[in-house]
């Protein structure tokens, strides 16, 4: 598994707050992320990017695929920001056969999303010199 | 947060990840004594509330010492049976410290208001302002606690007062602004005790015989 220690945290942190927030928060359609319980917690910064790595790109029963917006713009922060670190390989036909399926589960991801938001904040909340 | 045995109205509120004031407005359980279990780690035992706030002589909330930044898990329960059980993180409901010791550089036309940072990222320091002669206040944000006021009357009295938010991308929608500061006075350029507010007599007074 890919270690993110080496990663470019300043950056990302600004990515986050101009690009997957609003597309996360799009997501979520005006529920507050308060309204689910939070689950997922990361200790560090590093641990925060994996957490949030692995709840993007995780597939669910309840949640089979995140909308290909918020997959395709993490992978490219932590891609770009990350030196060493390969991406996920987001197939087409994979993303389009699930899309269909995620009509019927959309609010099935919101807690999968809210989780999300909170892991993306919590790492946003790390001071400089407090990795 | 409404349960079957009735709504279980709830206030968390964070004060700027020092103490944790979680409060309740039990109207379905008048009389009892709710009970408050809590964690901040999901692999440790649930304990009681340590400092209980009474109303009524009836438990209505409880103050926890906030360790970190970390997710509260807790559970308000009636007896054994639990009327409510969530998990958040007390980020979300943070209400920062209000900014102390306000600092005035005056320039041609302009102040530069200065205060210390809080040490949390992603805040939004406001600043606001009036003379004598305004009566609404006006505000100008910086993310740092170092904000310009141009277009100000050096030779006016003016009152300036501060307070922080936060920025919802990084805290949420649930967060609270901070209380406002003192009010501070300035004149040319110093510290007043206070600018007389001006009453808006007429200048002018129509003596008829």
């Amino acid at each position: 598994t890919y270690n993110f220690a080496d990663c470019d945290f300043e950056k990302i942190r600004e990515k986050y707050q101009k690009v997957i927030f609003p597309a996360l928060e799009g997501y979520m359609s005006g529920i507050k992320s308060t309204e689910s319980n939070h689950t997922v917690y990361c200790g560090d910064r590093p641990g925060c990017l994996a957490e949030i790595k692995h709840l993007t790109f995780s597939s669910t029963q309840e949640c089979p695929l995140l909308a290909k917006e918020i997959l395709t713009k993490t992978n490219a922060i932590l891609t770009h920001h990350c030196p060493g670190y390969s991406g996920i390989q987001i197939n087409n036909t994979q993303a389009m056969k699930k899309r269909k399926k995620r009509e019927v589960t959309a609010n099935k991801c919101l807690t999968q999303v809210s989780n999300l938001i909170e892991l993306w904040r919590h790492f946003s909340r790390f001071r400089r010199n407090k990795s | 947060f409404s349960d079957p045995g009735g709504p279980l109205h709830l206030q968390i509120i964070n004060f700027n990840f020092e103490t944790v004031q979680v409060t309740w407005n039990a109207s379905g359980y008048s009389g009892t004594n709710l009970t408050f279990l809590y964690k901040l780690r999901s692999n440790e035992m649930y304990g009681q509330c340590p400092n209980y706030i009474l109303q009524q002589g009836r438990t209505a909330g409880c103050l926890l010492e906030a360790e970190d930044d970390g997710i509260l898990y807790f559970s308000i329960r009636n007896g054994t049976q639990p009327l409510l059980t969530k998990s958040q993180w007390i980020s979300s409901y943070l209400k920062p410290d209000s900014p102390k010791d306000l600092n005035f550089q005056w320039h041609e036309e302009a102040v530069t208001v200065t205060c210390s940072d809080l040490p949390h990222n992603d805040l939004l320091y406001e600043i606001q302002f009036k003379s004598t002669f305004d009566t609404e206040w006006q505000s100008e944000e910086g993310t740092t606690c170092n904000v310009t006021i141009v277009g100000v009357d050096a030779d006016k009295c003016y009152f300036f007062r501060a307070r922080v938010k936060t920025m919802e991308s990084t805290y949420g929608s649930d967060t609270y602004p901070s209380d406002w500061s003192e009010v501070a006075h300035q004149q040319r350029g110093e510290r007043r005790d206070s600018c007389q507010e001006r009453k808006l007599f007429p200048r002018f007074i129509l003596v008829s015989g």
